[in-house]
């Protein structure tokens, strides 16, 4: 095989953010280092070392343990996900469904039990969405963290989350795949991110849970186990889409898989030489792309 | 007595002449404008919500629809959808050609698709922009 060594602009982009990225990194912010970490005024530090961050446990969402509520979608018993990349069976008992919600995940549970595949976002090559992006699976995640902003990186065709801190919400944020994010730290551990403006491109999850532009989440990302993890909790709320409120949780861990800890590789998906799924009869999305170039 | 004072200084307005009409007057107002209200409530309902009816596996839409009057045909060959949005998936074994006059039944509230139908029946969802509206 042989490697392609032309400078596109996405690898250019690439290496302009990991640039950045080592830059932030060996130097520090100032704010960043000016408070006790223990402090519960202090910043967390998420962007040290130059390490990255990896999603642990698998590509779905958790229990928050304590949580008394519905919980997120999980497998549909004795339809358990096991190894296969696409075959999640969704459990639409869950309450939190709208019945529209649920008349839509039933027809596409009846759809894969037939053989179909369930395609999502990240899947095409598409944006993962909030709270979706938390699923990308053996990614490296990297964090910026400015006095005013936290940049959240993603390998992922070099996706960039922005959460603007200490400021309330625009008052017409317009929707986009990622919303509106802003935050705050809590506790000296936790960093707290509120998202709105989401638009209701993907489902938010591998078992197709939709959404609509009504939702709003809620992140929790705490460092825990030293300094060693992230739990990130969230709790989701659409009106539209779902009955009530409900929690789900993730992990990330430090350092963790073949690439962390090393560069910032470039990713390639929507414009890789393939489309593995392009003549499927299960109607996959079709892959972005676009006729003209865009800089 | 004090307290008497005391509330008209806070509510000097209770003490005007038409006091003891304010109740009838306000009532009729409200009346009146009840009765007002309702040919423009009716105007804004969507006639037809009620009435649609939708295919096995098509999914009815998140927040209700909308009337639509205009006249379509495809701009573009197009599949159909399970619901109004990309990801919900396609409705198997339909595709409209390009140029083809679509039965269009109403609008999902709040998405840029339209419900297109077959005898009345909703068969699936479609994104306006694939669509162009008929001479």
């Amino acid at each position: 095989m042989s490697m392609n060594t032309s400078i596109t602009p996405r690898r250019l982009l690439s290496r302009s953010v990991g640039a950045a990225l080592l830059l932030c990194t060996a130097t520090g912010w100032p704010a960043l280092r000016a408070q006790p970490a223990n402090s519960s005024s202090a910043i967390p530090d998420f962007s040290s070392n130059k390490m990255t961050w990896v999603l642990i446990n698998g590509t779905a969402y958790f229990r928050v343990p304590g949580d008394t509520g519905p919980g997120p979608i999980v497998d549909m018993p004795g339809h358990e996900y096991v190894a296969d990349y696409n075959t999640r069976v969704a459990d639409t008992s869950n309450p939190i469904l709208k019945p529209w919600a649920k008349k839509l995940m039933d027809i596409n549970n009846k759809r894969v039990l037939a053989g179909g595949i369930p395609f999502y976002p990240t899947s095409r090559c598409w944006p993962g969405g909030v709270p979706g992006l938390l699923l990308y699976p053996g990614e490296p995640v990297f964090f910026v963290q400015t006095p005013k902003e936290v940049w959240i990186l993603y390998q992922r065709d070099a996706q960039v989350r922005r959460i603007y801190l200490n400021v309330p919400h625009s008052k017409s944020p317009g929707y986009s795949v990622y919303g509106e994010s802003i935050g705050h730290y809590e506790n000296g551990d936790t960093l707290v991110i509120d998202t709105i403006g989401l638009d209701d491109s993907g489902p938010i999850d591998r078992f197709r849970t939709p959404h609509t532009k009504q939702l709003h989440v809620v992140e929790r990302y705490r460092l825990n186990n030293a300094g060693k993890n992230i739990e990130i909790t969230f709790t989701a709320e659409d009106p539209g889409a779902f009955t009530m409120p409900w929690r789900a949780k993730v992990d990330f861990e430090r350092g963790r898989g073949a690439r962390s800890g090393g560069p910032w590789e470039e990713s390639i998906c929507a414009d890789g030489p393939r489309d593995y799924f392009a003549d499927d009869k299960s109607g996959a999305v079709p892959i972005p792309q676009t006729d003209k170039p865009d800089f | 007595m004090a307290a008497v004072e005391t509330t008209k200084t806070k509510y000097p307005f209770v003490q005007t002449p038409l006091r003891g009409w304010m109740p009838s007057i306000v009532g009729i107002m409200m009346v009146m404008g009840a009765l007002l209200s309702v040919p423009v409530l009716t105007l804004a309902q969507p006639a037809r919500t009620n009435e649609i009816r939708l295919a096995e596996d098509v999914v009815p839409a998140p927040d209700g629809y909308e009337t639509v009057t205009a006249k379509y045909v495809t701009a573009r060959q197009t599949d159909l959808y399970i619901s109004p949005f990309l990801w919900a998936g396609k409705v198997f074994g339909v595709q409209l050609k390009a140029g083809q006059q679509v039965e269009v039944l109403a609008k999902p509230k709040g998405y840029d698709w339209l419900l297109v139908g077959k005898d009345g029946a909703g068969i699936g969802y479609v994104p306006i922009s694939v669509l162009s509206q008929a001479r």
